[in-house]
């Protein structure tokens, strides 16, 4: 594969994982912020999303125990043994109280949980973006 | 809010390149049977996730802020590929006919005449870029994006300035590099009373940041910052909202000073173009807005440095200011006849007639994405209308 065709398709596969992330966080954000109706979200929306967060929670906890074959979900490992002071440990413990607070609806109880989710999107969203400017941006 | 400010101009821009999607999709004359509906669809889904934003915009809750920066990206890429993919299909050979009257205006408009160069929208898929030198014809590299919206002719500038420097490069590449040594030297005698081992090791950290800028080839990075400053110089404000948009959407590691890129770091370009700006831009609500817009942007990224050549050394504040200075001595003594846009924004900017210049309706379209979506459309509609199609 050439390294365009390469990237491109990195970009396509962690875009998307992005964009699901970003808006299951947003509903979930929103219903501990009391504003699903204001977004025009449902309760229906609010189960698929805490259901789809905690799918990716479990696959990044695995991740984080041993290798992943998802090459995204391998990045953003990577990046979190890369980029952040927090021990790993420390990681897998936040994300396991993450996964049980999502399952049991009880978020609203500890909104500052939700910082978790937010590091790892803020991780992934660099990673997205530099692969995008190296595809796109490349002259600049 | 700034954030809000930004994310709500954002919103605008990104409308405008899908109704351009949708305009060129009715023009299109070959097309296969799926890809229309594919596009459609696509465009369906863009519409949607503005609306989303604009959404999140109207709750005014600063919780939501990341979530807007997280959604814009993906559709930024999204949109591009897309526009892309219509532009294959539009190309009929008059693209470069067509570009190439805005390039020849803006050059004039910047004091020159460049009589002869190509326009290549095949290979210009990785940005904006130009390939010029002494007795050879400028190249340009743009792409299909340059004809869904006028915004992104504002880079255009910089390039411009790769072909100013190409006219005298020698004497104004030894001018920087002069500047650079000049720093480098006054940092080293300024080493404080310490032992051998910590002088040697600074020294050796400032021969690296020196050669950083002068060593061979490296002397490229010397002609992107004067570009920059070129490109500040003669289209004023609207490069550093260009700039501050390329920053929040894709630079992560602004302080990063990377070996392998022929560019300065990212903090490093804006700062210099900060520099120049007039004090009254700087202190309008325009100038506040983007310098608010900036600081948060830098608070929020990455803290990345590289081990072997740190930020502070390679781009020193005051280095910095005095290649920004020097570059603006440069252009008014090799083209006095070229002056500074150093007028803000428009106050009414629906009203810039086409005759005008270049960097007033641009300016112009920078202010209406902040004040008024509608006649930001309205406006790119017929400045694409206008310079392109007469």
């Amino acid at each position: 594969m050439s390294m365009i065709s390469g990237l491109s398709s990195h970009v396509g596969q962690e875009g998307e994982l992005l964009h699901q992330l970003n808006d299951s966080v947003l509903c979930v954000q929103a219903a501990v912020l009391g504003d699903l109706e204001l977004l025009g979200l449902s309760e229906k929306a609010l189960d698929k999303a805490s259901s789809e967060l905690v799918t990716f929670l479990q696959k990044l906890l695995l991740a984080l125990e041993k290798a992943s074959d998802d090459p995204t979900i391998s990045m953003l490992v990577e990046n979190i043994r890369k980029e952040s002071d927090k021990p790993i440990d420390e990681w897998k413990t936040d994300i396991r109280t993450l996964i049980v607070s999502l399952k049991n609806k009880k978020l609203k109880e500890d909104p500052n949980l939700l910082q978790v989710i937010e590091d790892i999107l803020s991780l992934l969203s660099a990673d997205y973006s530099a692969a995008v400017k190296a595809l796109y941006y490349r002259y600049r | 809010m700034a954030n809000f400010a930004f994310y709500k101009a954002k919103a605008s821009e990104l409308r405008q390149r899908v109704l351009w999607i949708k305009d060129s999709l009715d023009r299109v004359e070959r097309i296969h049977d799926e890809i229309k509906p594919w596009i459609q669809e696509r465009c369906d889904y863009f519409e949607e996730q503005i609306e989303k934003m604009e959404r999140l915009i109207s709750s005014g809750n600063p919780a939501y802020l990341p979530r807007l920066r997280i959604k814009h990206v993906p559709l930024e890429e999204q949109l591009l590929f897309v526009s892309n993919f219509i532009g294959v299909m539009l190309r009929e050979g008059s693209f470069e006919e067509k570009f190439s009257k805005v390039v020849k205006r803006i050059c004039h408009e910047c004091g020159f005449s460049v009589r002869d160069f190509l326009i290549d929208f095949t290979t210009g898929l990785n940005g904006p870029a130009v390939r010029a030198g002494q007795g050879r014809n400028p190249i340009f590299y743009v792409r299909d994006e340059t004809l869904a919206s006028a915004f992104s002719w504002i880079p255009l500038f910089h390039e411009i300035g790769h072909i100013v420097v190409a006219q005298n490069r020698g004497p104004i590449i030894q001018s920087l590099v002069q500047i650079v040594r000049e720093h480098y030297r006054r940092e080293r005698e300024a080493i404080g009373p310490v032992d051998e081992n910590t002088r040697r090791r600074q020294e050796v950290a400032l021969n690296i940041a020196e050669r950083y800028w002068t060593e061979g080839v490296n002397d490229i990075r010397l002609e992107e910052l004067f570009c920059d400053c070129f490109a500040i110089y003669s289209s004023g404000v609207a490069y550093l909202f260009f700039w501050l948009d390329f920053g929040i959407g894709f630079e992560k590691y602004p302080k990063f000073v990377n070996e392998c890129d022929t560019h300065p770091p990212f903090k490093a370009r804006f700062e210099a173009c900060w520099r120049l700006l007039p004090e009254s831009i700087k202190t309008s609500g325009f100038g506040a807005t983007i310098n608010t817009l900036w600081e948060d942007y830098v608070a929020a990224s990455f803290s990345n440095t590289n081990p072997h050549l740190e930020y502070g050394t390679v781009c020193h504040q005051q280095l910095i200011e005095n290649l920004a200075e020097k570059s603006i001595n440069l252009i008014q003594q090799f083209w006095p006849s070229l002056g500074q846009w150093n007028e803000s924004p428009p106050s009414k900017p629906e009203n810039v007639g086409m005759e005008k210049p270049i960097a007033e309706i641009l300016n112009g379209l920078v202010a209406l994405l902040f004040s008024d979506r509608d006649s930001y459309r309205e406006m790119d509609r017929r400045v694409l209308q206008s310079l392109l199609e007469e």
